[in-house]
């Protein structure tokens, strides 16, 4: 991608983000938003962050990779455990790194 | 009559403190993520200036990086955008929720505040300014430094991804998903957030089986939000 063009996108990123940070607190008043509306959106940092993860381990170079022979798929499982065990975000990235590194020296 | 000068003086200087004393474990975590960041914006070919400007301008994690991952697949710019609203949609629900608040701001310090406002600094003041009386020093102290913070580690991530361009060797290239593994877990707390999670993740996989790799993330980001909300009518 060119970089006019990553930096329109950025731009254009920038502009949508914006105008939903900041159109609530400028034009909205003390008026709450519509039940349904409030009751789909809850679910919003789940399916997203799920979403990434899985897009995250399971796609390399824009292809599906199923064949679970990268430590990073593996690595879910202890960084999942330390993440549910721990809740602490410093604690899950650390031990999936940590299983990360020690796989790969292991396997070289 | 005392000095009044150097009294609001030595007030504004506590209230700066207070504003940074509150927001050090927010500053920390962002120097770790930014720089993350940082690091696979350059390891996925944006150009480093960008990257910081993404930092600076977008000023939302996630969707800088679900905007970097895209960018490094050449996905199409507007379907970037539309996924960076998406992902940012809960921004609004967010920012809505803190206008009783913030109501003694001017229009513009509103403004400000919703330029820099994040999942954390929300989180912060959500659970404070109800109780406290939080002055307007104290807020944007919040605000301005972790907007600060933000762009100074991705700086450092973008000078440290480029030296190191071996970043299996540091295991980096898994500081993403976990991340992502560290912030979603405490997050799915019921069984409708376990079926959410589980139909999104299925859901990428099925949308790039079905060669909609572009549109992915989006497209499973929506399958679990209606799964979600039919999970809950269907609980009622």
């Amino acid at each position: 991608m060119g970089e006019v063009t990553i930096l329109v996108t950025i731009l254009g990123m920038s502009a949508v983000t914006l105008l939903i940070k900041m159109s609530p607190l400028v034009l909205l008043g003390n008026r709450k938003l519509p039940r349904g509306v409030e009751d789909i959106m809850k679910h919003l940092p789940v399916a997203v962050l799920s979403a990434m993860v899985v897009q995250l381990l399971m796609v390399k170079d824009g292809a599906l990779n199923l064949t679970f022979d990268d430590a990073l798929v593996w690595a879910a499982l202890p960084t999942v455990v330390t993440a549910v065990v721990t809740r602490n975000l410093f604690a899950s990235i650390a031990v999936g790194m940590g299983f990360v590194a020690v796989v790969r020296l292991i396997a070289g | 009559m005392s000095t009044p000068d150097t009294h609001s003086q030595s007030s504004w200087w506590r209230d700066i403190f207070r504003g940074i004393g509150i927001t050090l474990p927010v500053l920390a975590v962002y120097v770790a993520v930014g720089m993350a960041y940082g690091v696979l914006a350059v390891d996925s070919g944006i150009p480093p200036w960008l990257a910081v400007l993404m930092s600076a301008m977008v000023y939302a994690g996630t969707a800088q990086l679900v905007g970097v991952q895209m960018i490094a697949l050449s996905s199409p710019p507007l379907s970037i955008i539309i996924t960076a609203a998406v992902i940012n949609a809960r921004f609004f629900v967010m920012a809505s929720a803190l206008v009783p608040y913030l109501r003694h701001l001017t229009w513009w310090q509103r403004l400000l505040y919703g330029v820099q406002m994040t999942d954390a600094t929300f989180a912060l003041h959500i659970s404070r300014l109800p109780h406290a009386n939080a002055s307007r020093t104290e807020i944007f102290t919040t605000n301005v430094a972790g907007h600060i913070v933000w762009i100074g580690a991705t700086i450092a991530g973008v000078i440290v991804g480029q030296t190191a361009n071996n970043l299996e060797a540091f295991a980096i290239d898994f500081a993403m998903p976990a991340m992502f593994i560290g912030l979603l877990v405490p997050l799915v707390r019921g069984r409708s957030q376990l079926l959410v999670a589980i139909a999104a993740g299925a859901g990428t996989l099925a949308f790039h089986a079905a060669g909609l790799a572009f549109w992915a993330i989006l497209l499973a980001t929506l399958t679990g939000l209606v799964i979600g909300w039919g999970a809950d009518r269907w609980a009622k």
